[in-house]
């Protein structure tokens, strides 16, 4: 299941990293000794990553298909935690990490309710034709609610893709996806 | 993928954790190993199987059954977590059809739906499908219709896509379908779908919507199919300028386009894809909206522009020439009269990052001129559109200086020019160093401004006349530089400020000076000259600057083994201030540009020269002196053997780098043969250049 979120919640921010921290012990490949993991942390305005964003990817589809275009020789080597991003994020070398080395972490340090702060949320027909999870939904008129089809798929990882692609959906229709 | 072709099912894994819905199948992985599943192709035969990713997973009981490799796939549905069907042959889907209308499935419509696909029940699947959107719309329209467009049109869609064997399926991975007021968006697609494709598209939609009848009831008049691209809503308006790229050598920093040009771009300020070919798009914009037409052209080439003007018959055509900055300045006799901006570029042609970096000074030049337009401004003469970054925290006064230095330096008048910025800037106190150097020098900002150098910021532009300057502006650059110091509190006479040649005494609470404002920009020296005399020379011994507007290492170093003056750029002496400065504080900001990874002999020998300093005032610290000495010293400095720097911080006439050695031979950054230094710290201060080295026992990282 995948929960889209109102991008207005950038805006309550406290700290905003550009790649999911908590993986950093993976990236010393990439990112070199001389650098930390705070050396990476970006300002907390709302729009930060977007711009993160298009000095990486260019464009939301990129970032989304996680096709970073800056490549680190493009970068002054005076900005070397921009150069280390560049290099973390364009290595397409099979890793023991995943995308979540170049996708943006937001930090929030309160409680988010999912009431007013839901978008859309995209999960198996099962979860959502739920009678629990219907009645909470029809509290929430503006959530979208994706349904994708489950039978024929035995492994979790089959999953993946089919969550990515209806997301993908959404955001194609928010116009989100220039 | 287990070559066994036949195993026992053990167990039955609730991905939902409900018990209700599909759960997976799991079997014997045999000898031991780890659970497997059934791998299935397309027609939902078993092929094989394949370790489970999950073999922990809590599995619910199952019946004793096997799965086969060449048979129907073994499913598994929970009506409730004691009421679980099996399915894989013909007897069992019809007895899970005959539930079809079991209370559970009508109180979870979408869960209903599900299982009418396996089954093939597509009336039931549209009739739970229909209930689906009937219960959300009790509750949001938009979020019912939201739901019924992107999980079941677009899924259809993309089935039929991939069905129709006759057809295109290159877009049923992308395709994503929204319907309103009888019109069927198709959206997710590429800017250019060719004909074909859009009829098999067309095709295949309206075929699905046929098969949905309940959900997607025919309008009176008969769907339009309507193709449209994902767009912010800005790029849905009438496009700001249509773009011919019509360069003659095939290959400008990444514009390509032989004479004649094909009808080319039409621009839109937030599209990102400006050089994308779209020749309807084109022609309409010139024949229906009016769009100014802009050809880019080798700044030398004058017959690009009028050319268009004939082919186009378009009353606003605008010239921009990109080329070298001496092809994009006018000789004193040169008669170009149209409308032209040169962009001038500089560094290594088709370097990476030089196209994005071209389109964006293209970009930059069609908001300026558009917006002018609009503003009823309408320049006939050339201009030469310059752009600065701003690098650092309030650091627009470096930028503008530096946008001085490069108009001067290519023999333009930096007055005689708009300066472009984004309309925050403007709106900010005035910037004391641009008025200074560019005092009653108008401004260009927002609409299109604000909207181009929003996807390029801290970007600062100076558009200036692209003729040669006079004799006057030699005598108002010295007068500007006269402001800039008088500024900064140092106490300044000219001698005669009517002269351009007539020299200016600067005295301040460190040093005092005289300044030379040369009249033309120094030439480059030679870098491989020995300069033993040079490394001889204190610097706070200086007396003379000159500003020259172009004071690349190499020409400092000659002018000072030559003569003894010290040249500068005006961004020099931005931070030049009386009450803290002298000659180190210029030297500190001539280094602070050459703060690179990149290995090069003319900086190796500008920074040895300023470490020379350290030995001449006496101001080395640390065991490695004599090492380091000797490496300054030796005639491999700048072939074998550079020197880079890493800005560590500045302060008021103070600035401290991190040096770092690096040899072009070896991969380490010290080699023996070269000394055992290959780090060291430098901090420049009014008093002098001091170095410290690193204690022998910290480690060296490279």
């Amino acid at each position: 299941m995948c929960l889209v979120i109102d991008p207005a919640l950038l805006g309550d921010a406290i700290r905003i990293l550009p790649f999911d921290s908590g993986g950093y012990g993976r990236y010393a490949a990439q990112i070199g000794p001389l650098l930390t993991r705070s050396d990476f942390e970006l300002g907390s305005g709302q729009g930060t990553p977007m711009r993160l964003v298009r000095a990486f990817f260019e464009t939301n589809g990129n970032y989304f298909r996680q096709r970073m275009t800056a490549g680190a020789t493009t970068i002054p080597v005076s900005h070397g935690e921009a150069r280390a991003y560049a290099r973390l994020g364009g290595d397409t070398a099979l890793a023991d990490d995943d995308d979540r080395r170049s996708t943006i972490e937001v930090q929030i340090d309160r409680s988010v309710p999912l009431s007013s702060a839901l978008r859309a949320v995209v999960g198996p027909p099962s979860l959502l034709s739920d009678p629990e999870v219907t009645a909470t939904l029809a509290t929430m008129p503006s959530v979208t609610q994706i349904t994708y089809e489950t039978f024929g798929r035995q492994q979790p990882s089959a999953y993946t893709a089919l969550l990515y692609d209806h997301v993908r959906r959404y955001l194609v229709d928010q116009g989100a996806m220039t | 993928m287990s070559a066994a072709r036949s195993r026992e099912l053990i167990g039955l894994v609730d991905t939902s954790g409900i018990s209700v819905g599909f759960l997976v199948p799991v079997f014997a992985g045999g000898g031991g190993n780890a659970p497997v599943v059934q791998v299935l192709d397309s027609s939902g035969t078993v092929v094989g199987f394949e370790p489970y990713e999950v073999p922990e997973a809590p599995r619910l009981p199952s019946p004793s059954r096997n799965a086969s490799v060449g048979a129907p796939g073994l499913h598994a549905f929970a009506f409730a977590r004691d009421d679980v069907v099996l399915l894989s042959g013909n007897d069992e889907n019809d007895q899970l059809a005959g539930r079809i209308e079991d209370p559970l499935l009508l109180n979870r419509p979408m869960l209903g739906m599900e299982l009418a696909d396996l089954l093939g029940r597509r009336d039931m699947r549209e009739k739970f499908a229909a209930q689906v959107h009937s219960d959300m719309a009790r509750t949001s329209v938009d979020a019912a219709d939201r739901w019924r467009d992107l999980s079941v049109l677009t899924t259809d869609l993309r089935r039929e896509l991939v069905a129709d064997e006759a057809g295109q399926d290159r877009y049923f991975s992308t395709v994503v379908t929204r319907v309103h007021d009888g019109r069927i968006l198709l959206l997710g697609l590429p800017e250019h779908v060719p004909g074909v494709m859009k009829d098999d598209l067309r095709r295949a939609v309206l075929a699905v919507v046929g098969r949905l009848a309940r959900l997607y009831p025919s309008p009176r008049q008969g769907w339009r199919i309507v193709f449209d691209r994902p767009r912010s809503p800005a790029a849905s308006r009438r496009p700001d300028a249509a773009l011919l790229v019509a360069t003659r050598d095939g290959d400008r920093g990444g514009l390509r386009g032989p004479w004649p040009p094909v009808p080319d771009v039409v621009v839109h300020h937030d599209a990102r894809d400006l050089f994308s070919s779209d020749p309807e798009a084109f022609t309409r914009s010139l024949m229906n909206d009016g769009a100014p037409l802009f050809v880019v052209h080798d700044a030398d080439d004058r017959e690009a522009a009028p050319k268009a003007e004939r082919d186009w018959s378009s009353p606003h055509v605008h010239g921009i020439g990109v080329g070298s900055p001496r092809a994009c300045t006018l000789a004193g006799n040169d008669d170009l009269h149209q409308a032209t901006t040169f962009i001038p570029v500089t560094g290594i042609r088709g370097a990476s990052g030089s196209e994005r970096n071209l389109v964006n000074a293209i970009r930059l030049a069609i908001a300026v001129e558009v917006e002018q337009r609009r503003r009823g401004h309408w320049p006939s003469s050339p201009r030469t559109l310059l752009r600065s970054r701003v690098a650092r925290p309030a650091g627009s006064k470096y930028a503008w200086a530096a946008l001085y230095d490069k108009a001067w330096a290519m023999g333009l008048a930096p007055w005689s020019a708009l300066r472009i910025m984004p309309s925050t800037n403007a709106s900010c106190h005035p910037d004391p160093v641009a008025e200074a150097l560019l005092g009653g020098v108008g401004s260009l900002d927002g609409g299109l401004i604000d909207e181009t150098l929003g996807t390029m910021p801290h970007t600062l532009g100076l558009l200036v006349d692209s003729s040669p300057r006079s004799q006057k502006d030699e005598v108002r650059h010295k007068r500007s530089v006269t402001r800039l110091l008088a500024q900064q509190q140092w106490g300044v006479t000219d001698q005669d400020f009517r002269r351009a040649e007539g020299d200016i005494s600067i005295r301040g609470r460190l040093a005092e000076f005289e300044i030379l404002t040369a009249p033309t920009a120094a030439g480059l020296g030679n870098p491989d000259r020995d300069r033993k005399d040079l490394f001889q020379l204190d610097i706070r011994q200086v007396r003379t600057i000159m500003v020259t507007c172009a004071a690349s290492p190499t020409a400092v170093l000659e002018e000072l083994a030559d003569t003894g003056v010290l040249q500068v750029d005006v961004r020099d002496l931005v931070d030049f201030d009386a009450a803290h400065s002298n000659a180190v504080a210029i030297l500190g900001s001539q280094l602070r540009r050459m703060v690179t990874g990149l290995p090069s002999r003319t900086r190796t020998q500008f920074i040895a020269f300023a470490a020379m300093q350290a030995f001449i005032a006496d101001r080395v610290s640390g065991a490695d002196a004599s090492d380091l000495l000797a490496m300054l010293e030796g005639a491999r400095r700048g072939k074998d053997f550079h020197l880079l720097l890493r800005s560590l911080k500045g302060s008021e006439g103070a600035s401290t780098f991190e040096v770092r050695t690096f040899n072009t031979i070896g991969n380490r950054a010290s080699e023996p043969h070269l000394g055992k230094v290959d780090r060291f710290r430098m901090s420049l201060a009014p008093e002098g250049v001091s170095i410290v080295l690193p204690a022998p026992a910290e480690p060296r990282n490279t």
